[in-house]
């Protein structure tokens, strides 16, 4: 449906280029949030691309090999979003934890479990969420 | 076990694909469709899907699952990505030093694009866990479908797209928003100049002309789009607090929200029920008669169906004062099903059109007011109903009758805020029951009696204080039913079928005969 304005279902993402622009290091902020397993399996000097496989459909997406561990190792570690974390950590979190693919205000609230999809959407278009780089997808 | 067609419509929920294909429906046709319709358009939509599915499924072309290895030039179908069929055109190691190695298969799609998918994935997926079963949402027809499983989807169809602001309801018919004509504060000023010199209810066709023709707005009454042209209209009344909807349980009709007299909205304390049992009472034969003779005026909600007929209805004292008669069952089959307030119109033997209003949460028909005064009726006085070609109007006439010498007639009045009866000779200028025929002699005391609790008690008790009230009058020890259902309405409203049932069953009344009831010795010795 042509939904021009944003709503619960519309769907987020890290702009990374945006932290580039920026002259900032999106993999060192991608790095520092990685569970220990994963800074276990790999360096932050490890660049590579790897075949990740989405959870939905089986298709192949090539990702970053950091992200790709966040996304399917980080994201089990009940101690990667908890509930103690302020609402734009936690979103940014399930971000990375979806291996930065679009996700909806419902989709991120699915996996928090924190506030609302409504107050999420409004938190998703706030000042600091466009600092992070986080851009309607 | 339910079969797989109740199992899949049976649960069936609305999905973001079912969304998606109504908006499109909508769009297409850009016109108004029905809840029904929708519904029927979803399940056709869903059956087809499975039936296409089905025969890809029966085809060469095997389901895609991670878990499988697959060869080049295979043809699998992607659940996940609505049973699309691509080809496999080649396969490749994976590149992940965390997993253990798989299949990499690239898939060529109709469309020309290329995507790669995992296979030999032995790791747990969803799709790893389907079966290539057919869903049962094709085992029967459309039509069948809709027999049998109709109402809840379009229950739940109505409530997700009410839930989405792209889509209109009004009366369960549907429109996009954006095929919403806009109707401007001029034509919203026109209209309301209309109502009001009609003083009358109007449809959106009838505005919408007034609009075409006296305003000169480019509007389509007789084209394609006159539909959306009425369903638009009545959005924006129903949008605009000057407007209200007076019109029958099926129809819209639109008037001044200004112009609903305070009455309609608020049941006046003279028209409000007594607590009454609403057990069914069974009477004496004789008693059934007389309720049969006399439009019962009660608060049964029953909706029987009958033929539009003349009703003869006998005044009562609150409809008497607060100028409206009951909407007895032979009353309801002269009018459309109301709903809600509904504005109709009465007209009488001099042709005079009086506009009222049927309330049909306290079964009354408010606006005669003026109509009594200016003929002098009371209650008692006889009144006939009658059907009448033209729609929402009904004939009203009673029968004149030359007032010359005065009568001597039953009076109500209060003494000591009670209720008492008392006799004199008044004029009385129409025909009566004469068993019901009471004349207010004391308004301002029957006002306050009414606004006090003195009606609120048990029937039974306003009856035994009624009772030795008539019985001083002379005439006998017997009081007649129809006498004490008027009098006992000076105290409260109340149907003759609680009173008489109140009669029956009380132990303090023995029925005789004729429709007659005594008073009990020792409970008249009470009352005294």
């Amino acid at each position: 449906m042509p939904v021009a304005r944003l709503t619960i279902k519309s769907k987020f993402k890290i702009d990374v280029s945006y932290w580039e622009n920026q002259g900032r290091d999106f993999r060192a902020e991608l790095y520092d949030a990685l569970c220990d397993e994963c800074k276990s399996l790999y360096s932050l000097q490890d660049k590579r691309v790897v075949d990740h496989v989405n959870p939905e459909t089986g298709e192949i997406i090539r990702m970053d090999v950091l992200l790709d561990c966040a996304s399917d190792v980080c994201s089990q570690d009940i101690n990667f979003i908890n509930p103690h974390m302020p609402l734009t950590r936690s979103i940014f979190r399930a971000l990375i934890a979806a291996g930065n693919l679009p996700q909806s205000p419902e989709e991120i609230h699915a996996r928090i479990k924190k506030g609302s999809p409504q107050i999420i959407l409004k938190e998703l278009l706030s000042v600091q969420m466009e600092r992070d780089g986080v851009v309607a997808a | 076990m339910p079969s797989a067609s109740e199992t899949y419509w049976n649960n069936f929920q609305v999905g973001d694909q079912d969304i998606e294909r109504v908006y499109a429906y909508l769009l297409e046709k850009g016109e108004i469709v029905r809840t029904a319709d929708l519904a029927r358009f979803v399940i056709s939509a869903r059956s087809h899907q499975e039936q296409e599915r089905r025969a890809r499924l029966n085809s060469a072309a095997q389901l895609y699952q991670p878990k499988n290895s697959y060869e080049v030039g295979q043809r699998l179908v992607f659940s996940a990505l609505n049973d699309i069929e691509g080809i496999v055109s080649g396969v490749r190691v994976s590149k992940n030093p965390r997993l253990a190695e798989f299949q990499v298969i690239a898939i060529k799609f109709p469309n020309g694009m290329m995507r790669e998918f995992a296979a030999s994935y032995d790791l747990p997926h969803p799709l790893n866990e389907i079966k290539p079963v057919a869903t049962g949402a094709a085992d029967e027809s459309p039509d069948e479908i809709y027999a049998r499983y109709g109402v809840a989807i379009e229950r739940a169809l109505a409530n997700r797209l009410r839930a989405d602001k792209e889509f209109v309801e009004q009366d369960g018919r549907w429109l996009l928003r954006d095929a919403i004509l806009p109707v401007d504060e001029f034509g919203l000023n026109i209209i309301e100049a209309a109502i009001e010199q009609l003083n009358n209810s109007m449809t959106a066709l009838e505005l919408a002309r007034v609009l075409k023709n006296d305003a000169g707005m480019d509007l389509d009454l007789d084209g394609p789009k006159r539909d959306n042209t009425l369903f638009s209209l009545d959005y924006a009344l129903r949008r605009d607090e000057r407007f209200i909807d007076a019109g029958p349980r099926d129809e819209t009709r639109w008037y001044l929200n200004r112009l609903v007299p305070p009455e309609v909205l608020t049941t006046p304390r003279v028209l409000q029920f007594a607590r009454t049992s609403s057990a069914a009472q069974t009477l004496p034969p004789e008693l059934e008669i007389i309720l049969n003779e006399i439009q019962d005026d009660n608060n049964d909600e029953s909706e029987l169906e009958t033929a539009p007929a003349p009703v003869n209805l006998v005044l009562t004292y609150p409809h008497r004062r607060a100028g409206s008669l009951p909407y007895s069952v032979g009353v309801r089959a002269l009018f459309p099903s109301a709903d809600k307030p509904m504005l109709v119109t009465l007209v009488d033997e001099s042709n005079v059109r009086i506009p009222v209003w049927i309330v049909s949460d306290d079964n009354y028909v408010y606006g005669l007011k003026s109509w009594f005064d200016k003929n002098k009726l009371n209650p008692g006085a006889l009144l006939e109903l009658a059907p009448r070609d033209e729609p929402f109007t009904a004939a009203i006439r009673f029968q004149p009758r030359r007032e010359g010498k005065s009568l001597w007639v039953r009076t109500a009045k209060v003494e000591n805020q009670r209720l008492t009866f008392g006799t004199a000779p008044r004029p009385v200028a129409f025909k009566y029951d004469e068993e019901m025929l009471i004349l207010p002699e004391d308004q301002n005391g029957l006002d306050k009696l009414a606004s006090s609790n003195f009606g609120d008690r048990p029937l039974e008790l306003i009856l035994m204080d009624i009772f030795p009230e008539l019985v001083k009058l002379g005439g006998g020890a017997s009081i007649h039913a129809k006498t004490l259902y008027s009098a006992a309405n000076f105290a409260r409203r109340v149907g003759a079928r609680a009173v008489f049932g109140a009669l029956v069953n009380g132990d303090a009344f023995a029925f005789t005969s004729g429709g007659y009831f005594v008073l009990q010795q020792q409970a008249a010795a009470r009352a005294a």
